[in-house]
């Protein structure tokens, strides 16, 4: 090279030389456009400039502004944003400004890594360099010798040659041209002119930047050494700015540190140490190669390595945490190298951080661009090479259960979309297009590119159908061909009859849709065809449910067609579709498990997410509610219990799923609350209310059912006890199988193959608690005694000892003892369950010929089972009421039957015509003697009728009362007791004795004798007014007595009636905080349930009401006003009583407990319904107790 | 009175409206007759009409059908009160309509089916704004109702539906007892004489003392048992269960205690009621449900008249 060999020494001409060389070179390569600085050495040489003088000279040209024109202004760097506090350190020394300049340098340069080069040069010099290399194999002494000759050439500055050689072997390192370097006019005119569209250039990777950074911030230090606080400010720089990781942060400042002659006081022991250290890394090291020796001559580690290689590190004086490191450290080695060990450590550190980025991501796919994106973070910020980048991102997407989707999955995802469209409907609509951009967005296909994918897709197809068309139109045009000819050759066959065949003719005017029979009905006309279904993934399917519908296609070969019935755009047909599909659908789900069971409740749920339409969506709900509950009909076999409970799993599981709109969910709920009559207002998850109350509404009909036919009901609870464990926990369904069992059991006469497991279930329950119903059963000895035996088996192997079939009471008592079962323990539990036994035998109908006093009766018996409810209901507090009404038993009563309806018998009428004329005659009788005969024969018949007429009875009180001889007197006496239970004697008594011509003593014998008791007399004056007084007061009292007059319920059944309902009120009042000795027993009930409404009324007064509350129990006043004022007897002012009491009790059971408002509302509408079918106020006085049992099984179970 | 009110000219035109329309293509409808020279209207209906004559379908006391033809020139009075169009044009949106045209319609308790029309339509303008309507409809209903318990139904309905809660509705059968006041002892004999006679079925001497102020009085102060009212309601035999001779258990109870009060020197004992006594079959019947759509035998729900049937309207 000229200037090489240049003459010319370099001295303080030197300088005189670049400045002139400068100037010509500008002039020059202003001449030349700057695109021939090949001849910038020639004329080096021309200047006499040395080798060092030209680099000088080059450096000069190429990095000093030029004065003229003035330079465009420098934009904005994006980076210089990105690091402000890069240069608004805080009180920077001068050092750190000089570290930090450098930085901000190689940012705002970045463009280009190699500023000190030309792009064109740089580009020339890449693709130069490379073929050299490729020639060469590789950097061999003749590859350097000719690289360095192309860089001479080219003017490349040597201290920029080492990186430029180091990134010739990266395969991304691709420098071009730049156009926009341009000469300075070019540039100059830049500033009126819009800049042309720059071109994407690759930007310096963060690790090259911040080593070129750590150099520059390394050579402005004053010492070649980095103090640990100046080193993690520079590691700092690098993970903070340019989003390194801490790992290669450092390794990058221990190479640089090393390449530049730098200490890292941390990668530095000190020097006081650094002998021992190294003294004991070498006893180390020979240690470690005595061990490995050992354990390769005794072929692997067992005891006698051990001690060998304990006796070696004893004899090397090495501790036995230094031994064990050394050993760990001989295993460590054997699998990786000191490097790997790096690498790992950045991998696990860019292995978190794929953990963090990829949690985020909820399409379960992950596409290619940003898989490539996170690879090159892991080289860009962890320095891992590429190849361990994409295999530690694959374990993570594993990991993650994420699928990683290439662009060819993507494209041809989005082409199999368009391909279905263009099937389905021949074109592709805006609103498919944007769904299809949309699927292609989340697919990783930008728009442009899936515009792309679409358009050509679509042109394909167009091509194809025109293909098909146009093959279609030849098959056609032949086929037409061949019937025309055809059509001929028939005709002229026809047109020779004698050789005809008949058939032929028979046959075409048989042919269905023949032409002649049915004009204008052509099948084979493509209109009337109907659309051809194909099983294909449709537009608003997500990706989970088109796997999941695509696994129950899969799984469920005989609802393919009903499947592939939903795939279409049509609402309507889709709708007919879904209603075709789901009750199968549903029923498969019930038949299958595992997987397939929850692969098909997944679809459902899906297609009530997914599904556009609104009106379809309420199909699905309404397949999904209808028929769910059974409402007023009884269980029975054919009872779809399975599918009932998985349609109203499924429909409140579909309405819980987490992003429904929430329209859609209330359509489901309401469906549901309407349906089963729950409220989903309260707290209670509502999976599990509306799972626990079906079931537990099962159970009630079950247990209505056993009471009818226990054996059906065996059979139905052993199959419901089974599916309820699908969507209940376990210890809540025994524990409804508790009770049911104790029911059946005791009823049942067959069916106990069926029912075994169930019985068997309970009675082996860890919780003893659960055996007390069956226990209470059993000790009142089983219907059957088949079924006694069999379950006395089972007892006894549940507590391992003998028992006696034939003395339950002694074996039930010996398991309690055995068991330890604390009754105080389950006392609530077990009053609830005595309640339901007793409450179980009622409901709400009662048969048509059921009579006034049969009704009354039972309302008698319903109000003491209400007692027990109630008490139920208190717990610790109900209890000592509970008990004792258990003690006392329920009502004695009995239909009186003296008591019959129709007229008075002939026998009692003839009678009464008998003593009419006896009294008659006693009237007319002037012989004392003859008066006491007839006396006497009147008071022998007096017994047949019941009363008599006043009339009469006046006759013959008037002849009682008459004066008359003692012998007389004293023989009618002793008859006046066969007249006491003539009501009408006594009034007639009554009202002459103010007027009666006898003394007061006589009077106060007659009327003694005539009620059986002796009255008391205050004093002579008021005597005649207290025999009255006694007389009247007799009759009233036993006026209650007194047989019927209308013939349909006697008065005594109907004040016991009364008396046994007023009883109970008051242990209702009682159980309701009334002391005992307030509730005294001559209160009627009425009365007394006035004061529970009261009590009532005042708990409700003190909670705090809404407004519409307060309007509800203002509304509630005012219905017992009006019900008092419809009330025309104390029995319908009871009726009346009993209605607004369990009004109340409802609403205020409902506010505590809102869940259970809506069944509460239930047992009141019921109520409502009930007594407008009633055609007796008994029936409703009966419908009242019972409506209250209801309430204490509804609101006692829920205690 | 009524027919002079009937053929008011408004009437007039309906009438020949829905003759004119009887002509043509009109479903059968009832209809009231009323013949010249005959005060007792004819009711049926109507089975064929032209210009000349009408054909009305009668049914006799034992339940018999006749067709029974009159010429026009015969006819005095023709009645066919309910329209089927003017029901059609009535519209759930004008609750007051409803009213109207049933109190129109209570005017012609001759007719059954204007009976039966008024009822429905009463309770439908009751349940359509219970706020305006419930309370007049439910009044104006009660003419229609023989039955006393069921006009207190109503008006007991009326009194919870209707916004003001009106308690005067319920005014007229609670007793208004003033007991405990001094009784002249000479006034006391007579008023136990006046129970006795009453429950002896001394009835016509009951009733004339039962006139006299004093006793009357004597009654409502002497005694919380029994009222002056109760007391002629038995010797009337109109309350529940009395007859003429029979005094039902609870009034015997009544009488009696009352009795035994008025003549008692100790403080007056409350009377147990008890429930024996009220096995009359009046008191059998059940109590009446306090909602509207249970106050008729119609559903007030189906308040739309089309094609000659009452349907709900379409939501």
């Amino acid at each position: 090279m000229a200037y090489g060999s240049s003459p010319t020494s370099y001295g303080d001409n030197g300088s005189q030389r670049i400045d002139a060389f400068v100037r010509e070179a500008e002039a020059f390569l202003a001449s030349r456009g700057g695109h021939d600085p090949t001849a910038l050495p020639a004329l080096a040489y021309q200047f006499g400039l040395s080798r060092e003088e030209y680099q000088q000279a080059v450096d000069v040209l190429y990095s000093h502004p030029k004065p003229q024109p003035e330079p465009p202004p420098v934009p904005h760097h994006p980076v210089e944003a990105e690091f402000p506090e890069l240069l608004a350190d805080e009180e920077p020394t001068t050092a750190e400004v000089l570290e930090e300049e450098p930085l901000v340098e190689a940012l705002t340069t970045a463009e280009s890594e190699f500023p000190e080069i030309r792009p064109s040069d740089l580009c020339s010099f890449v693709q130069q360099a490379r073929i050299i290399l490729s020639d060469e194999h590789g950097w061999t002494e003749r590859a350097v010798a000719r690289v360095n000759f192309v860089a001479d050439q080219l003017l490349i500055p040597h201290n920029v040659r080492g990186d430029l050689f180091a990134r010739l072997g990266d395969r991304d390192f691709q420098p071009r041209p730049q156009e926009d370097v341009r000469p300075a006019e070019h540039l100059h005119t830049a500033e009126v002119e819009p800049p042309p569209q720059p071109k994407p250039k690759r930007r310096p990777t963060p690790s090259k930047t911040f080593k070129h950074y750590l150099r520059k911030a390394l050579e402005a230090m004053p010492a070649k050494r980095v103090n640990e606080r100046r080193e993690m400010k520079l590691i700092q720089e690098g993970t903070t700015k340019l989003g390194l990781s801490e790992v290669l942060a450092r390794d990058l400042l221990l190479e640089v540190a090393q390449q530049e002659g730098y200490i890292v006081a941390s990668a530095i022991e000190k020097p006081v140490e650094e002998e021992e250290i190294r003294a004991k890394e070498e006893t180390i090291t020979t240690f470690q190669q005595r061990a490995a020796t050992i354990i390769a001559g005794q072929g692997g580690v067992n005891s006698l390595t051990r001690i060998m290689i304990a006796q070696v590190a004893e004899e090397l004086g090495l501790t036995p945490e230094q031994r064990d490191e050394a050993l760990s450290s001989i295993q460590r080695q054997t699998e990786k190298n000191q490097s790997d060990e790096r690498l790992q450590h950045r991998a696990t550190s860019y292995q978190q951080f794929l953990h963090e980025k990829l949690e985020h991501v909820k399409h379960g796919i992950v596409i290619a661009t940003l898989a490539q994106k996170f690879v090159q973070l892991g080289v860009d910020m962890h320095g891992l090479p590429q190849d361990l980048a994409w295999k530690t991102l694959r374990e993570t997407l594993q990991e993650e259960e994420l699928r990683l989707i290439t662009v060819e999955q993507a494209e041809s995802h989005i082409n199999s979309l368009v391909d279905d469209l263009m099937l389905e409907e021949h074109y592709v609509s805006m609103q498919n297009r944007q769904r299809l951009l949309a699927e292609g967005d989340q697919w990783g296909l930008d728009d442009r590119k899936c515009q792309q994918l679409i358009e050509s897709r679509i042109l394909e197809n167009a091509r194809n159908a025109n293909r098909g068309q146009r093959r279609a139109a030849l098959v056609f045009g032949a086929f037409f061909s061949l019937l025309l000819f055809g059509g001929g050759y028939l005709i002229y066959l026809r047109s020779v009859p004698p050789n005809a065949d008949p058939s032929v003719a028979r046959s075409a005017q048989n042919q269905p849709g023949n032409g002649t029979n049915q004009p204008g009905l052509d099948p084979t006309e493509p209109e009337n065809k109907p659309e051809k279904l194909v099983w294909t993934r449709q537009p608003w399917w997500s990706e989970s449910l088109s796997l999941d519908l695509i696994q129950v296609y899969q799984n469920e070969t005989a609802l393919q067609p009903k499947l592939t019935a939903i795939c279409t755009p049509d609402l309507q047909k889709r709708i007919a579709a879904y209603q075709t599909l789901l009750p199968p659908l549903i029923t498969t789900a019930v038949a299958r498990d595992g997987k397939e069971k929850e692969v098909i409740r997944k679809s459902i749920m899906g297609l009530v997410q997914d599904e556009p339409d609104d009106e379809a969506v309420a199909v699905i709900a309404q397949s999904l509610t209808d028929d769910i509950a059974l409402k007023d009909a009884p269980i029975s076999g054919a009872t779809p219990v399975s599918q009932m409970l998985e349609k109203a799993y499924e429909a409140i599981n579909a309405a819980q799923q987490p992003g429904l709109p929430e329209a859609r969910k209330l359509m489901l709920q309401s469906r549901l609350e309407k349906e089963l009559g729950i409220s989903y207002a309260g707290s209670a998850p509502p999976v599990e209310l509306t799972m626990s109350e079906m079931i537990r509404d099962l159970y009630r009909k079950l247990r209505d059912l056993s009471t009818t036919d226990a054996n059906t009901a065996a059979r139905l609870h052993a199959n419901l006890s089974a599916t309820a464990q699908n969507y209940l926990p376990a210890d809540q369904v025994i524990a409804k199988d508790s009770n049911l069992v104790a029911e059946i059991v005791a009823r049942m006469t067959d069916q106990w193959d069926v029912y075994e497991p169930v019985v068997r279930r309970v009675i082996n329950s860890d919780k003893v608690e659960m055996l007390l119903p069956i226990l209470d059963a059993y000790e009142q000895k089983l219907k059957s005694h088949g079924i006694q035996e069999k379950v006395t088996a089972l007892l006894s192997r549940r507590i391992g000892r003998g028992l006696d079939a034939d003395d339950p009471v002694q074996s039930a008592a010996m398991i309690r003892t055995q068991l330890g079962i604390d009754t105080q323990i389950a006392r609530d539990g077990e009053m609830y369950r005595t309640f339901l036994r007793r409450s179980g035998s009622y409901t709400w109908d009662v048969p048509d010929t059921a009579s006034p006093a049969e009704m009354a009766i039972e309302a008698a018996q319903l109000g003491y089972v209400s007692v027990l409810g109630h008490a139920a209901t208190q717990g610790e507090l109900g209890q000592r009421i509970f008990e004792s009404t258990i003690q006392n038993g329920p009502p004695d009563l009995e239909l009186d039957q003296s008591v019959s309806a129709g007229p008075m018998p002939t026998r009692q009428a003839a009678a009464l015509s008998n003593i009419e004329l006896l009294i008659q005659r006693i009237q007319r009788a002037t012989n004392p003697i003859g008066r006491v005969d007839i006396y006497k024969d009147l008071c022998s018949i007096s017994g047949e009728v019941d009363d008599i007429d006043y009339p009469a009875a006046d006759q013959l009180v008037d002849y009682i009362l008459r004066p008359k001889q003692r012998a007389e007197q004293s023989q009618i006496q002793n008859g006046l007791r066969a007249f006491s239970h003539w009501p009408t004697v006594k009034l007639a008594m009554a009202d002459q004795i103010p007027k009666a011509r006898r003394a007061v003593d006589d009077i106060e014998l007659i009327v003694n004798s005539m009620l059986g008791q002796t009255v008391p007399i205050d004093s002579y004056h008021t005597a005649r007014d207290d025999l009255r007084e006694a007389l009247l007061k007799n009759v009233l009292e036993e006026m209650g007595g007194e047989p019927a007059r209308s013939n349909m319920l006697s008065p005594q059944l109907a004040n016991d009636v009364a008396q046994s309902l007023g009883d109970s009120y008051r242990l209702h009042a009682q159980l309701c905080g009334i002391p005992a000795d307030q509730l005294p027993s001559t209160q009627s009930p009425e009365e007394v349930a006035s004061r529970l409404i009261e009590i009532e009324k005042n708990r409700l007064h003190s909670l705090k009401l809404t407004d519409a509350e307060t309007v509800q129990l203002n509304d509630l006043s005012r219905r017992e006003i009006a019900l008092d004022y419809l009330s025309n007897s104390p029995i319908s002012g009871m009726v009346a009583r009993q209605r607004i009491w369990l009004r109340l009790l409802a609403m205020r059971h409902g506010k505590d407990v809102p869940q259970l408002q809506s069944r509460l509302q239930q047992i009141v509408d019921q109520l409502d319904q009930q007594d407008a079918q009633a055609t007796s106020v008994m029936a409703q006085l009966r419908s009242g107790e019972m409506a209250l049992v209801k309430f204490w099984e509804l609101t006692g179970g829920s205690a | 009175m009524m027919r002079k009110r009937l053929l008011t000219p408004a009437m007039a035109a309906i009438l020949l409206a829905m003759l004119f329309v009887l002509g043509t293509t009109s479903p059968i409808q009832a209809a009231v007759v009323y013949l010249k020279g005959r005060s007792e209207p004819l009711v049926g209906f109507v089975e064929f009409s032209d210009d000349q004559s009408i054909t009305l379908r009668v049914t006799t006391e034992k339940g018999e059908e006749l067709h029974r033809k009159f010429m026009r020139s015969e006819i005095d009075l023709l009645l066919q009160p309910v329209i089927p169009s003017r029901l059609a044009s009535l519209s759930p949106d004008n609750p007051r309509a409803y009213r109207e045209y049933a109190e129109e319609l209570v005017e012609m308790k001759s007719d059954p089916e204007a009976v039966e029309t008024a009822t429905r339509l009463f309770i439908i303008a009751a349940h359509l704004s219970p706020k305006t309507e419930a309370r007049s409809a439910l009044l104006g209903l009660t003419p229609l109702v023989k039955d006393p318990q069921r006009v207190r139904q109503l008006r007991a309905l009326a009194y919870m539906i209707d916004p003001k809660h009106d308690a005067k509705l319920l005014q007229g059968d609670s007793p208004s007892a003033k007991s405990g006041a001094a009784v002249d002892d000479k006034i006391r004999e007579d008023t136990v004489s006046v129970l006795q006679m009453v429950r002896t079925e001394h009835r016509a001497d009951a009733k004339q003392q039962l006139q006299r102020e004093e006793i009357r009085d004597a009654i409502r102060s002497g005694t919380k048992q029994i009222t002056p009212e109760e007391c002629l309601e038995i010797i009337q035999g109109t309350c529940p269960g009395c007859g003429q001779g029979v005094i039902p258990p609870y009034m015997m109870q009544k009488l009696i205690a009352a009795e035994l009060e008025l003549i008692s020197s100790k403080s007056p004992t409350e009377m147990p009621r008890q429930w024996g006594y009220f096995l009359d079959e009046s008191f059998q019947k059940p109590l009446p449900v306090l909602t509207l759509d249970k106050a008729t035998r119609f559903d007030p729900a189906k308040c739309i008249f089309r094609d000659g049937k009452w349907i709900e309207p379409s939501p």
